[in-house]
């Protein structure tokens, strides 16, 4: 276990037939995960513009999380391929550009896997906590 | 059909403006559109359509104010339109490409003209050195057949140019490729002795409507190929010195500390030619923010950077756009805190690309890698 | 342009679902701070009665101009919440739901961290709310008739059913014969009644009616569309043809379950010893009356219930439900068959709650059917009968007993293609494996695929009477589109802001349902909201934003991650 008091930030768009669907069943089924996730329902993981992951990221959030329907499950039937060729794209650029990329991640979750979507969320939470606040916590250092 | 266009008195200009004006007067198209020269010297691209204006056109001047790409679009966009000649440079053939994938410009009832590139002047360099020293014209297309591209004694080629290792072109019509640009007319400088004429590459057809029957063989394509590969081993140089370096950079200093003088005037995605939108995003009511936000900001990180949002714009122009990058360079040229806009480009550009495998400014048919995919690509991704 | 909004935020108690892990008070506290809230209120259950009063009052009395309801999953309560808000006298959609239940209190148990979560939560939805567009609601048309998959009690139910009410049914069934395990079965319990009578004259309106069209030796294969317009894919494993395609409005899944297989505790002998049979082969034995075991009659018949029902050694935890029953049942005829034999019953709990069930099975025990509380463990042979060897439960004393018939009582368990139909239909499970229904209380029948239902034991072990009535629900719900003529779709679609748009028609390259396209005559982008079903994949292709997706638009989704921030 790690003791130190840093609590990452999540923030998950989560596509609103598997993903998100997952994230109630979890609930449902009282899975327990670490409260450190806020969630954001939107339709489809292919309505995910990279902007959306930016913008937290460099206001501060410690982790993005991506979640669709895995492949071939999309409710829209194509979705989750397109956002995962521009969340690769998004994460050359930031590895690049020299930030960590691996402060997002993209996972396809169904809407069954509740328990999936718990561990992920846990994984998710202890590598950031190995991994630090991000730097964009506080741009400025004196 | 290869042929030359033949020089009179060293004159090289003199030549290709006559080859212009032959478009214009046998009808082959109804404009050109080629950079002029003002009476006072600066150089802009227009649409000229009366042959004897032609005698201001200067497609070998050595400055570049503007990817011509830009003014490309808006003439052939869609119909009804003009037949046009578009005399360009390789980068400005390659963002053309990209601009014809994006729907924002048309390559039918155009005759594209390339002419190999011997490396360009920003417009502020280029104006100090006419005022100064003057500028050494035929020293400039003497490298051509050298392959020893260097700026004039005290000035610098634009900082792109330095790097650019696609500065030839290839005719369509060709079989040989030499991985350089494509174009419909191809005006072939490498390796060629420009004060005795000028070797040019186009299809049959046009060279018969403009009378140019005569094939010639020009200098053998080995020189040819000989100059131009040894032009790309020294510019490729350059450019991998510059990657590592802006490499290190980014890794050090993070992209917010290379852009931390940005001002934000937007100039970079002016000028840049695959930036297309009518109103980008970031100048758009979706980034205006309320006194208060701006508060709760600087309460929530200790400090806020200001003008809001400018890491934010670099990064999501870098993800509109940097598959498409050609590395033009215009955005250097553009910035007025001389920031290295370009080098970064190209850098990151390199690197998300070969993801990709995608080559901005190749081929029209291939399509724009984040419009397509392939249900069993990346199948590893996802499934953590 | 619409003067400041004014905001009304209901925190839900849900009982004490939510309140119990979330302080719901002070989350409400905090969002009467939020801007533009006018009034923020807790209340015990929002989604009864006078919870939605609350809202109608407010709405009216506050002139609020958006609602945020924190609560449940908007999958649960979304329509009555904008139920509400219509009532109150505003756009429907005007309505923002956060859920604090799924995503706070039954997945945290650090109650400060769920509250600071809550609330975070619902600064974010009232920040969306703030900035939310009127819609309006949409629909379209149903293809009229269903499809039922399964041809067993509940599949014939419920198609008769829908027939009934005048709708195409096609009955969809892999077997090469209607009836399911019903046909099996000699008598059915309490009642005593024939099976066959009970089942053939059912099989026989399916047969002939004029709705129905059974198909047999079939199974879906594919599946397409939406509520109201589905197309499945049906493959016929005998013949050759083209494979039908069937377009429905609503699709019943009734594909029963599979009997355990003993073999898989090689400790009961099953298998093994002739003197060992499942309750289906004794079914059989009832139906003819022949009981004997090499040629002799037997003398003491035993019966061992839950024999692959709560058992956590082969996975199933569940009841199925049925084996208490049907082993009074069974018990009862052997004792009339044979009267001179023993006949006993061992149990872990005798579980006879149905309609008449506890009165039959005291009349059981009256006819000197022996319970015995005990659990066996092994059994084996010993000069031609077997020795049942286990614990008795009640005395804590060790079992030997022999006996000359053995009858296990094997319960049910998922389909094996449970799995495909699944992952075809895109239907949970729930742990045990049955298909999952979208509220084990309120929507026993639904499914989280709108216009798809569950009718029988491909749900959950259960008896005849249950089955016949979730069939007969399955089939009053699938009824509802059908009747109705129309569904309502995702009313949020894409739109176009000619003056930004400049035409590179990336939102036509990435749209799958070619809902936008480049207007030749401006080179600007037009959707057809007909053909948008509002997944969003164009207004993140658009870098300008010239293509937005209402309810999704980047104004909104930013002012979300910035009150998250907080
Ligand atoms: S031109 Fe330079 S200062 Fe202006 S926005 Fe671009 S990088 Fe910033
Ligand atoms: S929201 Fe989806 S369905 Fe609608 S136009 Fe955009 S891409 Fe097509
Ligand atoms: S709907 Fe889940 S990824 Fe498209």
């Amino acid at each position: 276990m790690n003791n130190n008091a840093f609590e990452p930030k999540i923030v998950a768009f989560l596509c609103n037939w598997c993903a998100y669907t997952g994230a109630d069943l979890a609930g449902t089924s009282r899975i327990q995960y670490p409260p450190n996730v806020r969630i954001i329902r939107v339709m489809c993981s292919g309505s995910v513009d990279p902007t959306y992951v930016l913008k937290p990221l460099l206001d501060g959030v410690d982790g993005v999380l991506i979640g669709g329907c895995h492949p071939g499950d999309c409710h829209y039937q194509s979705g989750n391929y397109k956002a995962r060729r521009r969340i690769i794209a998004l994460k050359q650029i930031l590895k690049s550009a020299g930030f960590d990329d691996d402060r997002v991640w993209l996972r396809w979750i169904s809407a069954s896997e509740g328990g999936r979507f718990a561990e992920t969320v846990t994984k998710m939470t202890e590598f950031l906590k190995e991994k630090g606040p991000n730097p964009m916590r506080r741009e400025w250092a004196v | 059909m290869k042929t030359v266009i033949p020089v009179e008195n060293g004159d090289t200009l003199v030549a290709v403006r006559g080859f212009l004006k032959r478009l214009l007067e046998a009808g082959v198209v109804d404009a050109v559109l080629v950079p002029m020269e003002t009476p006072a010297g600066a150089v802009t691209p227009a649409l000229v359509s009366d042959s004897r204006l032609l005698d201001a056109a200067n497609p070998l001047a050595p400055v570049m104010g503007l990817n011509a790409a830009r003014v490309v679009g808006p003439v052939s966009i869609r119909e009804p339109r003009g037949k046009i000649a578009a005399v360009l440079r390789p980068c400005e053939l390659r963002a053309l490409v990209e601009l014809v994938k994006l729907k924002q410009a048309s390559l039918d009832d155009m005759v594209t003209i390339g002419v190999d590139c011997l490396g360009t002047y920003d417009v502020p360099v280029y104006e100090v050195m006419r005022a100064d020293d003057g500028v050494d014209v035929a020293a400039y297309l003497a490298s051509a057949q050298s392959g020893e591209l260097a700026p004039q004694d005290g000035y610098a080629f634009r900082d792109a140019c330095q790097m650019c290792e696609k500065p030839h072109v290839s005719a369509l019509s060709s079989g040989e490729r030499l991985g350089g640009v494509e174009a419909v007319v191809t005006l072939e400088l490498f390796g060629a002795d420009l004060s005795a004429g000028i070797p040019v590459t186009l299809p049959d057809e046009l060279a018969e409507k403009l009378g140019l029957t005569d094939p010639s063989p020009g200098p053998s394509p080995a020189r040819r190929r000989e100059i131009i590969e040894k032009v790309i081993a020294a510019r490729t140089q350059v450019r991998d010195a510059r990657f590592a370096e802006m490499d290190r950079r980014l890794e050090q200093e993070g992209i917010e500390g290379v852009f931390a003088a940005c001002v934000r005037c937007h100039n970079c995605m002016t000028v840049c030619p695959i930036c297309y939108c009518k109103t980008c995003l970031f100048k758009s009511p979706t980034f205006d923010h309320e006194p208060l936000q701006y508060m709760n900001w600087a309460h929530r990180k200790g400090a806020y950077r200001l003008p809001a949002d400018t890491m934010l714009f670099h990064l999501t122009r870098l993800n509109h756009i940097v598959l498409s990058c050609v590395g033009c360079g215009m955005c250097t040229s553009a910035c007025p805190a001389e920031l290295p806009v370009g080098r970064v480009f190209r850098t990151i550009g390199q690197q998300v690309q070969a993801v990709f495998d995608y080559v901005p400014g190749g081929n029209v048919e291939e399509p724009l890698p984040l419009i397509t995919f392939r249900e069993d690509e990346w199948m590893e991704v996802g499934e953590e | 342009m619409e003067s400041q909004p004014r905001i009304g935020v209901y925190v839900c108690h849900c009982g004490t679902n939510i309140a119990a892990m979330v302080d719901v008070e002070q989350v409400a506290e905090f969002a009467a701070t939020l801007p533009h809230v006018v009034v923020a209120r807790d209340y015990l259950y929002m989604c009864s009665d006078p919870g939605q009063t609350l809202i109608k009052q407010d709405i009216q009395e506050q002139q609020l101009t958006r609602v945020v309801v924190a609560a449940c999953s908007p999958s649960m309560h979304e329509p009555t919440f904008r139920g509400a808000t219509r009532e109150g006298g505003i756009n429907p959609y005007f309505m923002q739901m956060i859920n604090i239940r799924e995503q706070c209190s039954w997945v945290h148990t650090d109650r400060e961290k769920a509250t600071q979560k809550a609330k975070a939560l619902v600064a974010s939805a009232v920040a969306k709310a703030a900035l939310l567009e009127p819609l309006e609601d949409r629909e379209v048309g149903v293809t009229p008739g269903a499809v039922v998959i399964g041809g067993g009690v509940a599949g014939m139910i419920a198609a008769l059913d829908v027939a009934d009410a005048g709708f195409p049914v096609y009955l969809v069934e892999k077997s090469d014969h209607l009836g399911g395990h019903v046909a099996d079965l000699n008598r059915v319990f309490p009642t005593l009644e024939s099976a066959k009578e009970l089942i053939e004259p059912l099989i026989k309106r399916v047969q002939t009616h004029p709705h129905v069209t059974v198909l047999l030796n079939s199974q879906v294969t594919g599946l397409e569309g939406y509520v109201g317009n589905f197309e499945l894919q049906v493959t016929n494993s005998k013949s050759e043809g083209p494979n039908p395609k069937l377009s429905v409005g609503s699709i019943i899944i009734a594909t029963g379950y599979d009997i355990f297989d003993p073999r898989r505790k090689p400790e009961l002998g099953y298998g093994q010893y002739p003197n060992v049979i499942t309750s289906l082969e004794m079914e059989h034995r009832l139906a003819t009356g022949d009981l004997t075991v090499d040629g002799r009659s037997p003398q003491n018949v035993a019966f061992i219930q839950c024999v692959g029902s709560r058992d956590a050694q082969v996975g199933n935890l569940y009841c199925s439900r049925v084996c208490c029953m049907y082993t009074a049942k069974q018990s009862r005829l052997v004792r009339e068959l044979l009267p001179q034999a023993r006949v006993t019953v061992f149990f872990i709990d005798v579980r006879v709650f149905g309609k008449g069930g506890e009165e039959f099975y005291d009349e059981t025990r009256a006819k000197r059917v022996r319970y015995r509380r005990g659990s066996v463990s092994e059994i084996y042979q010993r000069d031609g009968r077997v020795v049942l060897v286990g614990e008795d439960t009640l005395l804590s004393r060790p079992i030997e007993f022999e006996a000359d018939l053995v009858v296990l009582a094997v319960g049910m368990e998922p389909r094996a293609d449970t799995a495909t139909l699944s992952t075809l239909f895109k239907l949970p499970r729930s742990a045990d494996g049955f298909f999952m229904e979208s509220h084990p209380k309120l929507r026993p029948v639904d499914t989280v695929v709108d216009g798809v239902f569950l009718a029988g034991c491909c749900q959950g072990p259960k008896d005849i009477p249950d089955t016949v009535a979730q069939a007969k629900a399955a089939a009053s719900s699938a009824l509802i589109p059908l009747i109705l003529g129309t569904v309502p779709v995702e009313s949020a679609t894409a739109v176009v802001d000619a003056d930004l748009c400049a035409g590179c028609g990336m939102c036509v390259d990435v749209c799958p349902f070619g809902a936008p396209a480049l207007d030749p005559l401006w080179g600007v982008s037009r959707v057809n909201a007909v053909l948008c079903k509002g997944c969003g994949a164009c207004a993140a292709a658009c870098p300008s934003k010239a293509i937005q997706m209402q309810r999704f638009t980047p104004e909104q989704i930013m002012a979300q991650v910035d009150a998250l921030m907080e």
